[in-house]
């Protein structure tokens, strides 16, 4: 099996990883980095289960290869808590009730992550627009609007 | 199949030419079409060799009287050109339909192109535009019509060795306006099932200076309509005219069944959507 060294920065850290360069960003964060958070849906670029920020903008994890992210900066959603506290946008998604099963919910949290990062104040439009790639089967995606909403009322009253 | 590959990252097009020749490997761009083709085992490769890293491949410029955009720039670069919203926002319409926006912001022109999908969206504004495609190996480059590089359901011109470096056309005259339309079966996130994409240029008279309508996903590689262009030609643009064009252009495909639609579908959405682009384009709706 050919197998390369890859060195990228995850959530914060630099790793090493020895790992085949055909398997997905996907299969590398779960199965050689031991972060189970972003979640593994459809393997086609479909759902958005598996939304990651890679330098700064968000990427389906299932379609990118772990050779491609060597030298390169990757965000999951084990990344945004900070210092034991939850995200706002991880704690609205809770308070507003835009978790059912919660599979989509570490992919819809990236998006609205990286949205947060370049436009803080999104119009409900805006929101739509941004969440267009992250499939929901359980909550409507109502709720999830609001939480996305509440939480940029709070990061930008901060 | 996939433990066996090697990546290889040529930092310029000269060395991805080189090692495009040395290996004969699979080229990956934004890997939004390879990657599930690599999982479904549809094609053999050792080698991969991954393009995302070449300098300077992704910018959108002005040269002269064309318009160049680089074989690797992103559906989000071109949804965020100041350029191509000026002169040809058809294409920003196309980048903004593509998946969502981890898809837009992977997914290349370049690849759309050479992956010649019977319903690649890309392809229709760019016949539209005449386009021209810059092809690179490491002896040096060609330059062919789109129209000649297309030449059935995944099928192109390109040569086993060769690179899309660049696809160019010349920038429309000022007052032209275009619009990109498709049906697929939901807003986001759908393979087209019928698209159709229209250019127009009309004087101050209302008179029909310049037009060009091609369509996507009727035909084995996406076409224009040159009857319906003539029809059209140095007319002044009216409701009843532009019906008849539209009647016209259902001729120009020769679409399927397939899952997604019937061919009665497909050419009754192509007259909806060169119908409703015209008159959108005209001012008349
Ligand atoms: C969820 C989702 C939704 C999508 N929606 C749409 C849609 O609405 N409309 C649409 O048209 N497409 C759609 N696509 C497909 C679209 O993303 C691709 O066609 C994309 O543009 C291909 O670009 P890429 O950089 O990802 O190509 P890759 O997958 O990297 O490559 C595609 C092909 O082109 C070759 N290649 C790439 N670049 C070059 C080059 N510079 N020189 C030589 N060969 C090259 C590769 O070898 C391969 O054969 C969708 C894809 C996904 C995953
Ligand atoms: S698992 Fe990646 S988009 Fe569905
Ligand atoms: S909460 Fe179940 S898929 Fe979204």
């Amino acid at each position: 099996m050919n197998t390369m060294k890859i060195n990228l920065i995850v959530n914060g850290q630099s790793r090493s990883v020895e790992a085949p360069p055909g398997k997905t960003l996907l299969y590398l964060l779960r199965d050689d980095l031991d972060l189970l958070g972003t979640k593994d849906g459809c393997r086609e670029g479909e759902c958005g289960a598996c939304t990651v920020l890679l330098d700064g903008e968000p990427v389906n994890a299932c379609l990118v290869l772990a050779g491609q992210v060597d030298g390169r900066e990757v965000v999951t959603i084990e990344g945004l808590s900070q210092n034991g506290h939850l995200h706002p946008l991880q704690r609205h998604f809770v308070e507003a009730g835009a978790v059912q099963c919660g599979f989509c919910t570490p992919g819809l949290i990236m998006s609205s992550a990286a949205l947060l990062e370049q436009n803080p104040q999104p119009t409900e439009e805006q929101i739509r627009h941004a969440l267009v790639g992250n499939l929901c089967r359980c909550t409507g995606y109502t709720k999830v609007f609001e939480a996305v909403q509440h939480a940029a009322e709070e990061v930008d009253r901060d | 199949m996939m433990h066996e590959l090697r990546l290889e990252t040529p930092r310029s097009l000269a060395e991805a030419s080189r090692i495009l020749k040395e290996t004969g490997g699979k080229v990956i761009a934004g890997g939004t079409d390879v990657i599930p083709q690599m999982r479904d085992g549809r094609f053999e490769a050792n080698t991969l060799i991954d393009l995302s890293r070449l300098p300077d491949l992704d910018t959108i410029k002005e040269e002269g009287d064309f318009i160049v955009i680089g074989a690797l720039a992103n559906y989000t670069s071109i949804r965020q050109s100041q350029l191509l919203q000026e002169t040809v926002p058809m294409l920003l319409e196309v980048a903004g339909l593509v998946g969502g926006l981890q898809t837009q912001n992977r997914g290349t022109i370049g690849g759309n192109v050479v992956n010649a999908s019977p319903a690649g969206d890309t392809l229709p504004p760019l016949l539209a535009l005449n386009a021209e495609v810059v092809l690179n190996n490491s002896d040096g480059e060609r330059t062919i019509p789109l129209s000649d590089f297309l030449q059935g359901p995944g099928q192109t011109a390109i040569a086993p060795h060769e690179l899309l470096s660049e696809i160019r056309f010349q920038k429309p005259p000022a007052g032209t306006k275009s619009t990109f339309l498709r049906l697929g079966n939901r807003r986001g996130m759908v393979i087209s099932i019928v698209s159709a994409a229209t250019m127009l240029l009309l004087d101050g008279g209302n008179k029909i200076e310049e037009v060009r309508i091609a369509l996507g996903a009727v035909a084995p590689i996406p076409i224009r309509c040159p009857e319906a262009e003539a029809l059209l030609q140095g007319q002044v643009l009216t409701e009843a005219l532009i019906e008849q064009a539209a009647e016209m252009t259902v001729k120009a495909g020769s679409p399927i069944d397939d899952v997604r639609g019937t061919a009665t579908y497909r050419q009754h959405g192509i007259k909806v959507l060169v119908r409703r682009g015209l008159l959108k384009l005209g001012g008349l709706r």
